[in-house]
C-alpha cells in the first residue's frame, strides 16, 4: 500500500501557511513523512506529519500576518481626519446618520434606564431577597384563584410548627387612608397597621427612634416628609398624635421616605399590628376566638438565613387546610410564598399559576429598544454602503500604495466610532431635554447618573458596541474591494450588496409597520373598552371617603342639609366606592342551587337612595325605598347574578346569607342592568347590594346638573366642614376614579406610540438618504432618458417604485408577526376589541405613504430637473 | 484636457499617507539594524548551515539538529529561526532543485552570509576571550569534582 502523508493536516496547514511559503514546507513535510514511514510506522509518520504542522503555527509562517498590522497614532489620527472631512462633504447623509443613531441611542439608553429602575425595585430593602408575602390557592368552581388575605391565627400558627423556616412573620392590616391629627392639624395620610417587625423585615432607615420603636401598641413611627409637614423642624418624638380622630397613639419613631421604586412608596405612618387588633371589635373577636374562617387580613414572613423560599413555600402548603372547617377545605385552601423580589414585576396569575406581569413589559420594551436602536445602525450600514463606489477609489489607491485590509477595516471603523460619538453627544443632549418629558409618562423619578462610574463604563462599552455593530458591514464590504477593478473603473456595486441593503430597508420597515399596527391596535383595545356600557351615570358625581368615626350618623344630617342648599341632587353612602368591590362572598344559597356552586358574588352594601344616585337602570322589579321597612332585608341583584343563579325571573325569590346559626335570608326585589364597577377589561362580576347602615366607607354625591361644579363643591366642602370638622374634604370625581383604572394600558399606548413613530422616523431617514443617493447616481441617465422624452411621471415611477416594493415585502412580514404578538397580548383581556384586517390596510397604507413622500422629494426633484445641467455634469 | 484622476482632496490624502509609511519603514529598519547579537538555537543553526553547505533546508536542518545535539525540533521551528536570520541579513536563500521524493516540490537552500559568517565569529570570539579569562585550576576542579 503507497502511504501518503494525511490530506487533512495538509489541508489544516493550508489554511494558514502563507502561499509563498507552501512549496518548501510541503515538501520538506512529505520528505520528512516518507523518512519517518522508512525508519518508523506508517502511524508514527502521520502522527509525525501533524506534530510538524501544528508547529507551524508560528507568526513568521501565516498568511495575512500583518492583518491587524500595529498602526501608529498618527494613522488614527489620519483616520480621524479623513473622516470628519468625509462627514463635513457629505452633510446631508452625515446628520442623516448622527441623527438617526442618536435617536436610536436615547431611545435604548431612556429605556435602558427605565428597564434598570424596573429591575431594581424593591431593592432599597436591603433584605429583599429573604421576605415574602403568603398567599392561597382556593379552588372556585373549577378555576383557581390567588389571594392574599389570610386570618389571624395562621401567623402564631406558621411560628410556632414551621418556625425554624422564619426569622420573623407579621401580620398587617391594608394600606388605608385615616385622619392623622395633631393639635389643630387634621390631614389624611396612608398608612398601615403592621406586626412590630416590620422595622427589621423591610430595613426602614430610621432616622429617629430605634427598631424596636412599634413594640408599644400606643405607639406609632411617621415617615421624614409627614413629620415635616406636621412638626416643621420641632421633635417629633413623644408628640402625642390621634389616627382616625378614636386612637391615641405616641410617635417613638421617623423612617426616611421609602422611593418610588419600593412597595413602601407613599406609606406615610406604620402603627403597630396590637392596636388595630384591640382597637377594631370584629378584629378583636376574629384574634380572640382564633378565627380561622374571618380571611382579611395580609401576612408578611422573612425566611431564616440559609433555607430555601421555594422548600418554605412547600412547606407550608397545608398549614390554613389543616385548620379549617370543612366547608373552607372544599376550596382545597394551598398556602404558598410570594418572593418580594416578585411583587412589583410577576404577580399576574392565571388559574393559580404565576404568569409574568409587568416583567412582560420590561421584557417587552427592552426589546424595543434594542431594536430602534438597530434601526438607527440600519442607517449607518445603509448609507455607508451606499455610498461605497464613490470611495470605491479611495479604498482602491489605498490598497495600491500597500494599505492592508486590516488597515482599511480600522479606517472604516475609527470613522464609524466618531460617527458613533457625535451621535452619543447628541443623544445625551436629547435625553435631557426629553427627560422630564419622559418622567411624566412612566411616572417616575429617572434620571442619568452622571457622577456613576458604571454608567461611563457602560456607555463606553455601549459607544464601542455600536460602533462595531453600525461600522463592522461597511468596514468588512468597503475593505475587500480588488483594486485593479476599482481602479480600472469597472467596479459596481456587488449584487449582495445590494441584497443586503435592501434586507436592511425590509427589517426597518418591518419593524415600524409592526410597532404601527401594535400602537394602533392597543389605541383601539383603549376606545373599545372606555365605550363599554357603564350601566350608570359615571359624570357629575363625586366620591368621598366617610370611614372616619366622625361620620358616624352624619349621613341624614348632610343629606338633608345639602339637597336644601341645591349643590346635590342626590346623594349616598356605601361600602366601597361604585368603581370598586371591597367585599366579596360565597356564602349565600338559594333554592335550587347545584351543591358543587360555589357563588364568587360582589357585594356593596348601600343607603336607599343609592340607586338614585349613580342612576343605575332597574330591569325587574323595584329600586329600594325607605317607605317600606322590609327592604332592610332585601336585595337587588345584578343581571349577571341572576343569570349566574339561573332565574329567569328572580323578583320575590328568597336567598340565604350565610351558613351557620347568623344566617340571614333576603328577598330579592329588583334586577339591575350590569354595571362596570371594577376592571373595565375584565368580565362583569354577579353582584348584591343590600341596604345596611354599619361598615359605610364611602358617599357618592350627585351634583346638579344645572349648576356650576366648582360652585357646589364650595358649597359641599363648607357643610361638610361645619358638621364634621376633624375630617379634611376631600373627593374624587367617579369619572376619573374610574379614567384611572386605564392610566396603565394608556402608558403602554402612549409609549407604544412614541416608539412606532420613532421607529418610522428613523427608517424614513434612512430610505430618504438612500432615495437622494439613488437620484444622484442615475442623474444622467435620468438626464438621457428625459431628453428622449420620459415624463416626470415616468422617472418618479421608476426611482420610486424600489422603495415601495421593499416596504410591500416588510408589509407582508410584519402582519403575521403584530399579529400573533397582539393576539396573545388581547388574551389577557376579558373584554377586547377583536383585531380587524381594516387596522392592517391602515397600517400598510399609512408606511406606504410615507415612503412615497420621503422617496418622492428626491424622484420628483431630479425629474424636473434640467437635463442639460445633469448631462453636463462630470 | 486630461481628466483629474482624484478629486482634489484625495491627492493630499494619498502624500500624507506615503510620507508615514516612509516613517514607518524607516523605524522597522532601524529596529532591525540593532538585533545583531545571537541566541544560542540561532548560532547552532547558523553553524549547522555552515556544516551543511548545498543539504542546508529546514527538513536536513532539522534531522542535522537532532542528530547532533539529540535534542527534538520541529520543522517549524528551524524554519522560523532561519527565516528571522534571514531577516537580519545573516543568511540568504534560493530554491533549489525538485526531487521526487518531496513530490516534485523544490527546496529552499539556505547560505551563510558575510556578516552572518562575522556575527559567528564574534560570538566565538567573544567566548574565547571569557575562556581564557576564565582560572584553569577551579576548571580541572569541577571536572574532577564530578
Amino acid at each position: 500500500m503507497k502511504s501518503v502523508p494525511p490530506r487533512l493536516a495538509e489541508w489544516v496547514l493550508m489554511r494558514f501557511l502563507r502561499e509563498d511559503l507552501a512549496e518548501e514546507v510541503l515538501g520538506d513535510l512529505d520528505e520528512k513523512f516518507y523518512a519517518t514511514v522508512e525508519s518508523k510506522t506508517l502511524l508514527r509518520a502521520k502522527l509525525d506529519y501533524w506534530f510538524q504542522v501544528i508547529n507551524y503555527l508560528r507568526p513568521f509562517a501565516f498568511k495575512n500576518a500583518t492583518l491587524f498590522h500595529p498602526i501608529s497614532n498618527g494613522m488614527y489620527k489620519n483616520y480621524l481626519k479623513i473622516g470628519y472631512r468625509n462627514l463635513l462633504r457629505n452633510k446631508g447623509y452625515s446628520s442623516i446618520n448622527i441623527i438617526g443613531l442618536a435617536v436610536g441611542m436615547a431611545v435604548a439608553m431612556l429605556i435602558g434606564l427605565w428597564v434598570q429602575d424596573e429591575l431594581s425595585f424593591g431593592e432599597y430593602h436591603k433584605n429583599h431577597a429573604r421576605v415574602a408575602q403568603v398567599m392561597e390557592r382556593e379552588a372556585l368552581n373549577g378555576n383557581i384563584s390567588i389571594g392574599q388575605a389570610l386570618p389571624i391565627p395562621l401567623g402564631a400558627e406558621l411560628l410556632s410548627k414551621y418556625g425554624e423556616d422564619f426569622e420573623s412573620v407579621i401580620l398587617a392590616f391594608w394600606r388605608q387612608s385615616l385622619i392623622i391629627s395633631y393639635d389643630d392639624i387634621n390631614l389624611t395620610a396612608e398608612g398601615n397597621f403592621m406586626g412590630s417587625d416590620v422595622i427589621d423585615m423591610f430595613t426602614l432607615r430610621m432616622l429617629k427612634g430605634g427598631s424596636n420603636a412599634l413594640t408599644e401598641p400606643g405607639s406609632i413611627i411617621i415617615s421624614e416628609s409627614l413629620a415635616k409637614i406636621i412638626f416643621k423642624e420641632s421633635d417629633p418624638i413623644g408628640q402625642l398624635m390621634k389616627i382616625d380622630n378614636e386612637l391615641n397613639v405616641m410617635v417613638t419613631g421617623v423612617y426616611e421616605d421609602a422611593p418610588k421604586n419600593s412597595d413602601f412608596y407613599g406609606l406615610s405612618w406604620i402603627a403597630p399590628w396590637k392596636l388595630w387588633e384591640t382597637s377594631q371589635e370584629w378584629v378583636r373577636h376574629s384574634a380572640n376566638t382564633h378565627d380561622w374562617s374571618n380571611n382579611s387580613f395580609q401576612i408578611y414572613v422573612s425566611i431564616a438565613e440559609y433555607v430555601n423560599m421555594t422548600a418554605v413555600s412547600e412547606r407550608i402548603k397545608q398549614a390554613k387546610f389543616n385548620n379549617v372547617n370543612e366547608r373552607a377545605q372544599a376550596l382545597k385552601p394551598e398556602l404558598f410564598l410570594h418572593p418580594m423580589d416578585d411583587w412589583h414585576l410577576r404577580s399576574a396569575w392565571e388559574n393559580g399559576v404565576q404568569k409574568g406581569g409587568l416583567i412582560q413589559f420590561v421584557v417587552l420594551f427592552g426589546i424595543i429598544g434594542v431594536l430602534v436602536l438597530i434601526l438607527g445602525c440600519i442607517n449607518f450600514m445603509n448609507l455607508s454602503t451606499a455610498q461605497s463606489e464613490r470611495r470605491s477609489k479611495e479604498v482602491g489607491i489605498r490598497k495600491a500604495i500597500g494599505s492592508q485590509r486590516g488597515q482599511l477595516m480600522s479606517q472604516f471603523l475609527t470613522e464609524s466610532f466618531l460617527v458613533v460619538m457625535l451621535s452619543f453627544v447628541l443623544a445625551m443632549i436629547i435625553i435631557s431635554l426629553v427627560m422630564p418629558f419622559f418622567n411624566g409618562l412612566v411616572e417616575k423619578d429617572l434620571f442619568v447618573p452622571f457622577s456613576d462610574v458604571s454608567f461611563w463604563c457602560v456607555s463606553l462599552g455601549f459607544i464601542l458596541a455600536t460602533a462595531l455593530l453600525a461600522g463592522s458591514y461597511p468596514a468588512l464590504y468597503l475593505s475587500s474591494f480588488r483594486p485593479i477593478a476599482v481602479l480600472k473603473g469597472t467596479f459596481k456595486a456587488a449584487g449582495s450588496a445590494l441584497l443586503f441593503r435592501k434586507v436592511l430597508v425590509v427589517f426597518q420597515f418591518t419593524t415600524s409597520v409592526a410597532l404601527i399596527i401594535g400602537t394602533i391596535i392597543v389605541q383601539q383595545q383603549i376606545e373599545h373598552t372606555k365605550d363599554r356600557p357603564m350601566g350608570y351615570e359615571v359624570d357629575g358625581t363625586i366620591m368621598t371617603w366617610s370611614n372616619s368615626a366622625g361620620f358616624k350618623g352624619k349621613f341624614d344630617l348632610l343629606r338633608n342639609e345639602l339637597k336644601s342648599t341645591g349643590a346635590i341632587v342626590e346623594m349616598s353612602e356605601s361600602s366601597s366606592p361604585i368603581t370598586m368591590v371591597f367585599s366579596r362572598i360565597s356564602s349565600l344559597s338559594w333554592e335550587g342551587k347545584h351543591p358543587d356552586y360555589t357563588p364568587n358574588f360582589g357585594r356593596i352594601t348601600v343607603t336607599p337612595e343609592y340607586g338614585q344616585t349613580v342612576g343605575w337602570e332597574i330591569t325587574k322589579g323595584r329600586d329600594f325605598s325607605r317607605n317600606f321597612a322590609s327592604d332592610t332585608a332585601a336585595l337587588i341583584i345584578n343581571q349577571k347574578a341572576a343569570n349566574e343563579m339561573g332565574m329567569a325571573n328572580p323578583i320575590g325569590e328568597m336567598i340565604k346569607w350565610g351558613n351557620d346559626e347568623r344566617a340571614r335570608h333576603f328577598q330579592i326585589i329588583g334586577v339591575i342592568n350590569n354595571m362596570l364597577v371594577e376592571s373595565p377589561f375584565d368580565e362583569i362580576s354577579p353582584m348584591i347590594f343590600a341596604m345596611s347602615k354599619s361598615d359605610m366607607n364611602c358617599m357618592t354625591l350627585k351634583l346638579h346638573p344645572n349648576k356650576s361644579a366648582s360652585a357646589s363643591l364650595m358649597i359641599i366642602q363648607d357643610v361638610f366642614n361645619k358638621h364634621i370638622p376633624s375630617v379634611p374634604f376631600d373627593y374624587r370625581f367617579t369619572d376619573q376614579a374610574h379614567g384611572r383604572k386605564f392610566a396603565s394600558v394608556e402608558k403602554i399606548g402612549k409609549l407604544s406610540g412614541i416608539f412606532a413613530a420613532l421607529a418610522i422616523i428613523i427608517s424614513c431617514l434612512g430610505i430618504f438618504g438612500m432615495a437622494s443617493f439613488v437620484a444622484e447616481q442615475r442623474t444622467k441617465e435620468i438626464g438621457i432618458r428625459k431628453v428622449l422624452g420620459s415624463s416626470v411621471f415616468d422617472i418618479w415611477k421608476m426611482l420610486a417604485s424600489g422603495f415601495v416594493l421593499l416596504v410591500g415585502v416588510s408589509f407582508l412580514i410584519a402582519i403575521p408577526i403584530a399579529f400573533f404578538t397582539l393576539s396573545a397580548w388581547l388574551e389577557g383581556f376579558e373584554y377586547k376589541k377583536e383585531i380587524h384586517w381594516s387596522v392592517f390596510a391602515m397600517a400598510g397604507l399609512g408606511a406606504l405613504l410615507i415612503t412615497m413622500m420621503t422617496v418622492s422629494y428626491h424622484a420628483i426633484h431630479s425629474a424636473l430637473g434640467t437635463p442639460l445641467n445633469s448631462l453636463r455634469s462630470e | 484636457m486630461g481628466k483629474r484622476l482624484f478629486p482634489s482632496g484625495r491627492t493630499y490624502l494619498i502624500v500624507e499617507q506615503i510620507e508615514l509609511r516612509a516613517v514607518y519603514m524607516y523605524y522597522k529598519l532601524e529596529g532591525n539594524m540593532k538585533e545583531t547579537r545571537l541566541g544560542d538555537f540561532e548560532e547552532v543553526i547558523l553553524l549547522l548551515v555552515g556544516i551543511l553547505g548545498e543539504e542546508a533546508y529546514a527538513f536536513k536542518m532539522a534531522e542535522e539538529f537532532e542528530a547532533q545535539t539529540g535534542r527534538l525540533a520541529s520543522i517549524g521551528s528551524v524554519h522560523s529561526t532561519m527565516d528571522r536570520l534571514s531577516t537580519k541579513g545573516f543568511l540568504v536563500s534560493e530554491m533549489g532543485q525538485p526531487s521526487t521524493n518531496r513530490g516534485g516540490r523544490r527546496k529552499r537552500i539556505y547560505t551563510i552570509t558575510a556578516s552572518g559568517q562575522l556575527a559567528l565569529k564574534n560570538s566565538k570570539d567573544f567566548k574565547m576571550s571569557l575562556w581564557k579569562q576564565y582560572p584553569a585550576l577551579s576548571f580541572d576542579q569541577v571536572i574532577f569534582s564530578k
